[in-house]
């Protein structure tokens, strides 16, 4: 069978542009570059009671959801400590995370009243803030929560959920 | 051909065709699949109140007719729902013959232990009215304890918590032999038991 030469060029620019269809499909299916290209962490912050300190929000709603969150992303939230006992009271605050997944890599500032209660790992937070929120019988203050990844992580967060519970751990001020 | 080199192929000869006969004897496809991840974590009973060691009330020099009312919250934190039951385990004084006690759930804006300021009773009333005493006799033990769930729930769940108002009365028609008689130091007790 012979082919006439506008058989020939139809072709050609069918065969052109199948070709270019499926490079344009591999190309947008090709991970992003950089960090786009893998799965985002994501971490969610709840305050835990125990009687004597109320928090609001409380758990189970979070008082911090970051979303998709890669090297160099920020989340921020906030919550308000009560002192419902009848003493004044000085609460340190401790991370209690659902896996260690984050533990070295999410970093975690706690601040309150213009004073860092605590600054660092999520797993050194896990031994409660350095500084405590001094709060007279009855008396509320706000809590400031910042988490991020580093921007010079690499590795080590991909995929990972983290739900942290904030646990307040009270001691009587004289 | 000498002998030996004989012995020496034909042992070899056998050598080689028994190995291959126990490749077909022991040979074998195989396949697995796994199920891997498994694990178990027990749930919490976790219960607090918001007194931070202190008692509700300590009355001395109190008169016939004197009353006093404090209110404690009493929060559950564990994870597995549960009842909670009230009772004491205390050994009660002659005076608690001549106190009456209230014990009544509610809700209140700001808790501040002991306070009882904008303290609401829940619609049900009274969890028990009687005296002292009798509160330790009847009600001694998780099994015999005051039963209360928040609200009109049948169930203790994670962070919900309830205000008790605790109200003691010192008989107005308390007899002369009340006088300088004490209940004694005693102990309320929330239980809390995963449903």
């Amino acid at each position: 069978m012979s082919t006439s030469a506008t058989d020939r060029f139809t072709r050609a620019i069918g065969a052109a542009i199948g070709l270019g269809l499926v490079a344009a499909l591999i190309i947008a299916a090709r991970p992003a570059a950089g960090h786009g290209g893998v799965l985002p962490a994501s971490l969610r912050f709840t305050a835990a009671l125990d009687g004597a300190v109320a928090a609001e929000p409380a758990a189970p709603k979070p008082l911090l959801a970051s979303g998709p969150m890669r090297p160099g992303t920020h989340a921020r939230g906030s919550f308000t400590l009560r002192n419902e006992t009848g003493e004044a009271l000085a609460v340190r605050l401790r991370a209690k995370p659902s896996s260690t997944a984050l533990d070295g890599t999410a970093e975690v500032r706690l601040e309150s009243r213009g004073v860092v209660l605590s600054e660092g790992t999520l797993q050194a937070l896990q031994q409660g803030t350095e500084e405590a929120v001094r709060l007279r019988p009855g008396a509320a203050a706000p809590v400031q929560v910042v988490a991020w990844i580093p921007a010079e992580v690499e590795t080590g967060y991909e995929g990972r959920d983290v739900a942290v519970a904030l646990e307040p751990q009270e001691e009587p001020l004289p | 051909m000498k002998t030996t080199t004989k012995v020496l192929l034909t042992a070899l000869c056998v050598g080689a065709l028994g190995s291959l006969a126990a490749m077909g004897v022991f040979g074998a496809f195989s396949a697995t699949t796994t199920n891997a991840g498994n694990t178990i974590t027990a749930g919490t009973v976790a219960i607090a109140d918001n007194d931070a060691g202190a008692a509700m009330y300590s009355i001395t020099n109190a008169k016939p007719g004197e009353s006093v009312s404090k209110c404690i919250k009493v929060t559950y934190t564990g994870s597995l729902d549960a009842d909670v039951h009230i009772y004491t385990t205390s050994t009660i004084g002659a005076l608690g013959q001549y106190v009456e006690l209230t014990i009544t759930p509610g809700s209140q804006t700001t808790p501040t232990f002991p306070s009882c300021t904008g303290f609401t009773p829940d619609s049900g009333g009274a969890l028990y009215t009687g005296t002292l005493a009798n509160f330790a006799t009847t009600k001694n033990s998780y099994a015999n304890g005051v039963v209360d769930y928040p609200g009109t729930g049948t169930k203790w769940a994670a962070n919900e918590s309830v205000i008790y108002q605790v109200t003691a009365t010192l008989q107005s028609s308390a007899p002369e032999a009340a006088q300088g008689a004490t209940t004694g130091a005693h102990t309320f007790t929330w239980e809390a038991r995963n449903q």
